[in-house]
């Protein structure tokens, strides 16, 4: 036999059909987003160099330089990123952005330092855990701390405040649509295409 | 091979309703005709179709394996230089096909003549695998063909096999289709192949290409913001490589089908580089890029732009002049020319033979007829069997 030994004609039927088959293609979302817990707020030091950190914590000045890298590739892993120097510079300013190859990209202003929860210690800082943060300059959040995922943290001005312990949680890594439509422009130029 | 005019199922309408085939008639036109088919023997279906496909594949890929090695030649094929890099991985990379369409003029006697391949966006996919198969089987059941009756189409069965393969090598993926707004027909063949992949059991989303977006990360994504990781493109290569989003493919961490690779042979360059290849192969036509001197030798041929859709832009010359000429939007990345050798005739119609395969099996065929000598978009779609 040349041909498809078999079709499963059920399944290449397309009239509407209100049984079994509609209803399951319902997919129902529960619950889903992440649940706020209220409270577990965090004292937070915000370090624009490894020199301010050194010199806010004497005892602990390999874990600065070792927590302002960490900081580093945590920021070049989640930082978002720009088709061109203007629209970075609206979001982070003059002299606020670098091109890296085709793209440019916010600089990393600050890192972000919480409590150890793991000590009682009110000035045991968690090093192992810093929160890279760019300096905001867009309109409607002049001067903030910004993460990468655009959470705001506060005046720039300011080296302490208070975040959720959950800020320090390290950002997936995704993924807001910039922009759409790049693709099928060249379609309504030349009508039909197909092979 | 015999065209057979003969009844059409009388609720034949109806039944495409029932199995979503909408566009069975076009601009008002018919596009599917079930007024006559073709009947083959199966010696010419396996002697004379099968086996060429199967062979002109190869021959194809031993083109793809010498044009990513060469910069002249990548660039004579018209491909984007951000893209040379990019194509030769895909191909190093053996990254998966899924399905082609290579034309081919056979009268029944003789050797089937080549004229291109639809190696990245064909169409008729859904008459072919689906409706013809449908169409036989219910003019076998109602008496009007004899039970011995087969057809050259397992396309479809190949087709969910081969997705069943693919999804070993993406596992937990979803698998995106995309294809234009605004055309039923494209958007028919999408929701068929996704029909197929889902039937092979791998998880599918839909999104229109004018609606892909780009992420903050470089992602492709739809119109729920998701990663698109897997795509099934109904778009040509040249023109993405050509559009906005076309730098974003690198680094996008997305699989396509069709691979890149596949546009190395969805394009008349392949042509002239096949008869440089495998010169008098039985199944070629003698072709020349324009600007070749040997291109002279041909007192007639037709005259092909690089790229090229449904017929566009096709032009046939005799002795320096211009016999036929098909307009359209096509051509300005330059012209190959393939020697004459016009479709067979059977009564008034013009027919063309597209000889499927999926990966490199080939898997069927799908009959068009024209009232001229270059296939179009408008040409009729007709069933045939094998007896």
């Amino acid at each position: 036999m040349k041909r498809s030994r078999q079709i499963n004609l059920g399944k290449m039927r397309k009239l509407p059909d209100l049984s079994a088959a509609q209803l399951t293609k319902v997919s129902i979302v529960i619950g889903g987003g992440a649940v706020l817990s209220g409270c577990d707020s965090t004292d937070a030091f915000i370090y624009r160099t490894v020199a301010e950190c050194e010199l806010d914590n004497p005892l602990d000045l390999q874990r600065c330089e070792f927590a302002y890298q960490n900081a580093l590739s945590e920021w070049h892993r989640t930082q978002p990123r720009y088709l061109s120097m203007r629209d970075c510079e609206y979001d982070f300013g003059y002299n606020g952005c670098e091109q890296r190859s085709r793209y440019f990209y916010p600089l990393m202003a600050g890192f972000m330092l919480g409590e150890n929860e793991q000590t009682s210690d009110e000035f045991d800082l968690d090093f192992d855990r810093p929160k890279p943060l760019g300096k905001s300059k867009s309109a409607n959040s002049y001067n903030k701390w910004v993460g990468a995922n655009g959470a705001l943290f506060g005046d720039a001005s300011k080296y302490k405040t208070q975040v959720s312990s959950k800020a320090f949680t390290p950002l997936k890594g995704s993924s807001r649509t910039l922009g759409r439509g790049g693709f099928g422009k060249t379609i309504s130029s030349k009508s039909s295409w197909g092979g | 091979m015999l065209r057979i005019p003969t009844t059409e199922r009388a609720d034949w309408k109806l039944r495409a309703k029932e199995f979503g085939f909408h566009f069975h008639t076009m601009h008002g036109e018919p596009y599917w005709d079930e007024t006559a088919y073709y009947q083959f023997s199966l010696e010419q279906i396996e002697k004379r179709i099968e086996d060429p496909t199967a062979e002109i594949h190869q021959m194809c890929l031993e083109v793809v394996d010498q044009v990513v090695r060469s910069e002249e030649l990548l660039s004579k094929f018209c491909i984007p230089e951000s893209f040379w890099d990019q194509i030769a991985s895909s191909w190093y990379a053996r990254e998966p096909s899924l399905y082609s369409r290579i034309d081919l003029a056979f009268d029944g006697t003789g050797p089937a003549k080549f004229y291109e391949n639809n190696a990245d966006t064909p169409t008729s996919l859904y008459e072919t695998g689906f409706w013809q198969w449908l169409w036989l089987e219910d003019q076998v059941n109602s008496g009007h063909l004899s039970r011995e009756a087969d057809q050259f189409n397992a396309l479809q069965e190949l087709l969910i096999n081969r997705f069943a393969q693919l999804k070993q090598q993406m596992p937990d993926h979803t698998l995106h289709f995309a294809c234009c707004k605004d055309t039923d027909e494209d958007r028919g063949t999408v929701q068929y192949m996704q029909d197929c992949a889902e039937q092979a059991g791998i998880t599918c989303d839909f999104v229109y290409v004018e609606d892909i977006g780009l992420s903050d990360r470089n992602r492709f994504t739809d119109l729920r913001d998701n990663n698109i990781s897997w795509l099934f493109k109904l778009y040509p290569w040249e023109f993405m490589q050509r559009e906005e989003y076309g730098d974003n493919v690198a680094g996008s961490h997305c699989r396509f089908l069709e691979p890149l690779w596949k546009s190395v042979i969805s394009n008349k360059a392949l042509l002239p580089m096949l008869w440089k290849l495998f010169p008098n192969h039985p199944n070629l036509l003698p072709a020349f890029f324009e600007d070749d001197p040997a291109a002279s030798s041909l007192s007639k041929y037709v005259r092909k732009p690089i790229f090229s859709r449904e017929g566009a832009n096709i032009s046939v010359h005799e002795n320096g002049e211009t016999v036929l000429a098909s307009d359209g939007p096509y051509g300005e990345e330059g012209y190959i020319i393939q020697a004459w050798h016009p479709l067979p005739r059977f009564g008034d119609n013009h027919t063309l033979i597209g000889s499927w395969l999926v990966n490199d099996q080939p898997a069927g065929i799908s009959i068009r007829e024209d009232s001229g000598p270059i296939t179009q978009d408008l040409s009729r779609f007709l069933p045939h069997i094998i007896l």
